[in-house]
């Protein structure tokens, strides 16, 4: 027994190519591969179309803000409000919960104002704006700078001046020109009592501001920090509750929306798999009566899936939850070919034994194979990991699939009793109700629906991939990000530039070129952005501020005397200026110098760093809204980079369906080519009339449903493309099987049985492959159809696409005459 | 951000009339129905860490409800300085700077609660400072009566980060002086000491209220 099993080669291949991935998987993990599932919702998204340096520095800048959030807390008064803020700050840090935090900001250090004016009189040669140091390019300017820095001095403002110091107000023109930038650029929130506040409406919102570790964003395993903050907020909550309190929190950040897309996808696909593999077992077990087609049926499902599971951690290191969204097709698929195979071992008594009932399946089952990876495999060449993923995981469950029902399932012992399964009957008789013309004629009723569908959606056919319908926000999300949205009112608008330069000194001397260039086209000196060199200019601007500063020199006495220092006196002072003057020389403002905290961190937001060879800050622009305007800024110079996020994803959204349709169109043309081998001409065009309608019946649906061809549902034309040549295969296979039968009956040849069995065998063959294929449909149905129930956009859409394709395939192949 | 909101709170206290606390709210209301008043002003500023180092500049000043208040500093240098509830202008020579806060909320924040004192809210002026008068004098002979006054701002008050304390000193004379054509009642002196030490004192003498702003007046406010 065990040497026969050794010289077969079906069970060969299928020990071989299963122990070959997970021996390849094993040896990957002992080699140290920490592999992950990534539950991301933005790593979904297709990058953008920037170029590899914007797009390392966009990644760079997508990580930070990706773990960025903030917590608003509201209430009456601000006391009230602070105590809440307080409470919950401190909930956030206890224990062990900060360690899912890089920080969490609540309190703002009293003295900022402090450190501000010192750090400003400690650089104040150094900080002049651009436009005073223009200003001192002439001699009236330089007059005009003498008489603001004398009016400077005795105006209300100036009590911090220490004149005796800065004589000419230095300290105080640069903090001027710092504030105009800062106030023109909207910062919302205020300091007050140690905490950023702000009264909005009748209420006083306190501001919490966080960083989450990068392990903390996941939600995959515990140390996910949302579900921190989530559980402190429903803690304080409970206090408010229990304190009477009208306090509200609002929370708002990319993590939430990750976790919560995230978390409701993983329910979906956990409660999806469960309810359709129970259903699916229910129908096995109401079909075959019988507890081994059902066994063995979800044991070829489990280990196509570890096997799908361990190729594609093997190949690409990590998986996204999505990939199992779509893998939860693989379930349908692979049942498919166990349908086949049961329904004959358990009642077509012309096939003796395992081996027979698979030589009887091979050709479908290997054509099937063939269609199916043929459309999975193109997929795997459009530019996008999750399609790839999607791709491989499907080929190598489905393989894996095809080499159990081949090589394991003969090895099954045959039922003792075989006999003949009452719905195939059923199916036969009903299928005989159908000549040939009557099939002709529902077949084209089937074409004139889909071109009525297809009238009534005409103009909603057409490619889109919009990110707004791919995710929406709902429910509490909605409102808290509605009311931090209406209390912040930050005017961004999700548009940046990168900025790159060869050294960290070149790359702020680009922004502020940028920021010159904003300023020019909104005619506004304080451009209305957001970047580093508003807090810290870059060494040449520094200069030049320091080397128009020497023409005011010669006015130091003078102004000493202003002061109302005796001559002498202002001599001496005058003096002391111009050796502080030039011993200041080199005592520049760079990012890891001394630097106020606030200011490091208000800076820090928008410098990326080196990243490469290159150095890339970002350049957000604050209400300004003319695309146009921003891109033509970006093509002034090469290390500009605008990158307008949405957009750009969308269009590659785009792009990549229509890769995928091209490729669909390509894997079409294979299968004819490929079928043209095993079939004749008249026969392959009925084939693959049946994929051209299921294709035509999803564009229709979709359009009558007002959804537009997407990424997703074109995906889903692509599953449904390979399971409807599937159907029309086993049928023009069975109905091959039945010729062949009659034909050996018709000739006499009696030796494999009676004339009445193989009669017997021939009709009963067809209602046994009608009968795998409408089993076929409701597994699918079963799992794709719960697809549709998805309150996830992408994965609804999908789950609709494959449903409408599948019913059109049955249908199709149903009414398709074959002879 | 200190700087403006010292100098915003400074100049609309000026406006501010506190005799004594019970009767705090009678002389809010007179304050407020004041629509336009000039007067001459000294200035003296210092820290508190140097007293010996002062700085002192003289002029005159436009105080209006609705605008907001105009300081034209005649010595030791020409400069006006117009201070209104959403920017300050400052000119030089002829060359305006201007800082336009309407978009910032600390701005908008402090101005509103000094306003208040402009405009005399006693609601919001008792919301954001503790009160105190802690000395009164009076001179029969020129029938005037002074008032010293203490704003602390409240912990949870906007400005409490920027202002350590307001003194005014308040001046109430008596009907003779409303025969003259001045201001029955005025703050004579403020001072305000901000939360680095420094103190800027003002003198205000020789107030006049009016009804009308003249032109400069007009093209500063409508800036």
């Amino acid at each position: 027994m065990n040497r026969s099993i050794l010289e077969n080669k079906f069970f060969l291949s299928w020990a071989l190519v299963h122990l070959a991935v997970f021996i390849f998987f094993l040896t990957t993990l002992l080699c140290g591969t920490r592999f992950k599932i990534n539950a991301g919702l933005f790593d979904i998204l297709p990058e953008s179309s920037s170029s590899k340096e914007a797009k390392d520095a966009e990644n760079v800048l997508s990580s930070k803000t990706g773990r960025m959030f903030l917590i608003l807390v509201k209430d009456k008064e601000f006391s009230a409000a602070k105590e809440k803020a307080v409470r919950l700050y401190d909930l956030l840090n206890s224990g062990k919960n900060s360690e899912y935090f890089e920080n969490i900001d609540l309190y703002v250090d009293d003295n900022v104002f402090d450190e501000i004016y010192s750090f400003y009189s400690r650089h104040r040669y150094h900080l002049l704006s651009k436009e005073e140091t223009e200003l001192l390019s002439t001699d009236d300017g330089v007059e005009q700078f003498i008489a603001e820095s004398q009016a400077q001095l005795f105006l209300g403002t100036s009590t911090s001046i220490d004149a005796d110091e800065d004589p000419f107000a230095l300290s105080e023109t640069a903090i001027q020109g710092a504030l105009s930038k800062l106030i023109n650029s909207g910062t919302s929130m205020q300091v007050l009592d140690g905490v950023l506040c702000k009264r909005f409406g009748d209420h006083e919102y306190i501001m919490i501001r966080g960083l989450l570790k990068p392990e903390g964003v996941s939600i995959t395993n515990k140390k996910s920090g949302v579900k921190i903050i989530k559980d402190c907020i429903a803690q304080l909550r409970e206090e408010i509750k229990a304190g009477e309190s009208d306090a509200e929190i609002f929370v708002s950040g990319i993590p939430f929306h990750s976790y919560e897309s995230s978390s409701s996808a993983q329910k979906e696909i956990s409660i999806i798999a469960t309810v359709s593999i129970i259903l699916i077992v229910l129908l096995c077990f109401y079909i075959f009566k019988n507890a081994v087609p059902v066994v063995f049926s979800v044991g070829a499902i489990t280990l196509s899936s570890l096997c799908a599971l361990c190729t594609v951690l093997t190949v690409f290191k990590e998986i996204h939850i999505l990939t199992f969204v779509f893998g939860t097709t693989l379930i349908g698929t692979c049942l498919d070919y166990s349908i086949h195979y049961f329904v004959r071992w358990k009642s077509n008594n012309s096939l003796k034994d395992g081996s027979e009932i698979r030589n009887h399946l091979l050709k479908g089952l290997t054509l099937s194979l063939i269609s199916t990876l043929i459309s999975y495999i193109l997929l795997a060449f459009t530019p996008f990991t999750l399609l790839k993923q999607i791709s491989v995981f499907s080929a190598a469950g489905i393989l894996s699939s095809y080499l159990t029902v081949t090589g394991f399932y003969p090895l099954i012992k045959m039922p003792g009793k075989r006999k003949e399964i009452k719905l195939a009957g059923v199916l036969e008789r009903l299928s005989l109700k159908f000549d040939k013309k009557k099939k002709q004629a529902w077949f084209v009723k089937l074409i004139f629906v889909i071109c009525i569908l297809f009238i009534q959606g005409r103009n909603n056919i057409k490619i889109d991939n919009s990110l707004r319908s791919m995710y929406s926000m709902k429910g509490e999300l909605l409102n808290n990000e509605a009311e931090v949205s209406k209390v912040l009112n930050s005017g961004t608008t999700g548009w940046y530039f990168i900025v790159k330069g060869k050294t960290a000194e070149e790359v702020l001397e680009k922004e502020e070129k940028l920021c010159e260039g904003l300023a020019d086209e909104n005619k506004d000196p304080y451009s209305k952005c957001n970047c580093v060199t508003k807090f810290i200019p870059s060494v040449k601007r520094q200069k030049e501020s320091y080397a128009a500063l020497e023409k005011i020199l010669p006015f130091a006495e003078e102004q000493y005397e202003l002061l109302s220092y005796e001559s002498a006196d202002a001599k001496q002072k005058a003096q002391w200026l111009k050796n502080n003057y030039i011993s200041s020389k080199d005592n520049y403002v760079t990012m890891d110098g001394d630097v106020p905290e606030f200011i490091k961190k208000a800076a820090g937001n928008f410098w990326l760093g080196k990243i490469g060879d290159c150095y890339y800050t970002c350049v957000m622009p604050v209400n300004i809204y003319d695309t146009a305007m921003l891109k033509k800024l970006a093509d002034q110079d090469n290390d500009f980079y605008f990158v307008n996020k949405t957009g750009e994803i969308e269009s590659e959204l785009n792009r990549l369906t229509k890769i995928i349709l091209i490729l669909l169109g390509a894997a079409f043309v294979i299968m004819a080519v490929i079928l043209k081998i095993f079939y004749r001409l008249k026969d392959v065009l009925k084939i693959m009339s049946v994929p051209l309608v299921t294709a035509a019946s999803c564009i229709a649906v979709l359009g009558v449903c007002k959804i537009p061809l997407g990424f997703f549902s074109v995906t889903g034309i692509v599953l449904v493309f390979g399971l409807s040549i599937d159907y029309i295969i086993y049928s023009i296979e069975s109905a091959s099987n039945k010729n062949i039968s009659e034909k050996s009956m018709l000739g006499g040849d009696v030796s494999g049985g009676n004339s009445l069995g193989n009669s017997s065998s021939g009709n009963s063959s067809e209602g046994e492959n009608t009968l795998s294929i409408v089993l076929s449909f409701t597994s699918s149905a079963l799992s794709f159809g719960l697809l549709a129930l998805s309150s996830f956009n992408p994965v609804f859409v999908f789950g609709l696409t494959v449903f409408a394709g599948l019913t059109a395939a049955l249908t199709g192949t149903f009414f398709t005459k074959y002879e | 951000m200190k700087k403006i909101a010292v100098f915003i709170t400074g100049l609309f206290l000026c406006s501010a009339l506190f005799a004594q606390t019970n009767e705090f709210k009678d002389f809010c209301k007179r304050n407020a129905e004041s629509k336009i008043v000039r007067g001459d002003f000294e200035l003296v500023q210092y820290n508190e860490k140097n007293k010996d180092a002062k700085r002192k500049s003289e002029g005159t000043f436009t105080l209006s409800v609705k605008d907001g208040i105009i300081w034209f500093t005649k010595k030791p240098v020409a400069a006006t300085q117009v201070m209104m509830s959403t920017k300050i202008i400052q000119e030089v020579r002829g060359r305006k700077k201007v800082i336009d806060g309407k978009e910032n909320p600390t701005f908008l924040s402090i101005a509103k609660i000094t306003s208040s004192v402009f405009a005399g809210d006693y609601a919001e002026i008792e919301k954001n400072f503790d009160i105190e008068v802690f000395a009164v004098d009076y001179c029969y002979e020129s029938g005037r009566e002074d008032f010293e006054v203490e704003l602390t701002p409240k912990k949870d008050s906007a400005i409490v980060t920027f202002i350590k304390k307001v003194n005014l000193t308040i001046c109430v004379y008596d009907d003779n002086a409303e025969a003259k054509g001045y201001k029955t009642c005025y703050i004579s002196e403020f001072s305000m000491t901000d939360s680095g030490g420094g103190v800027s004192q003002y003198t205000l003498n020789n107030q006049i209220e009016t009804d009308t702003l003249n032109t400069d007046e007009q093209k500063y406010f409508r800036e």
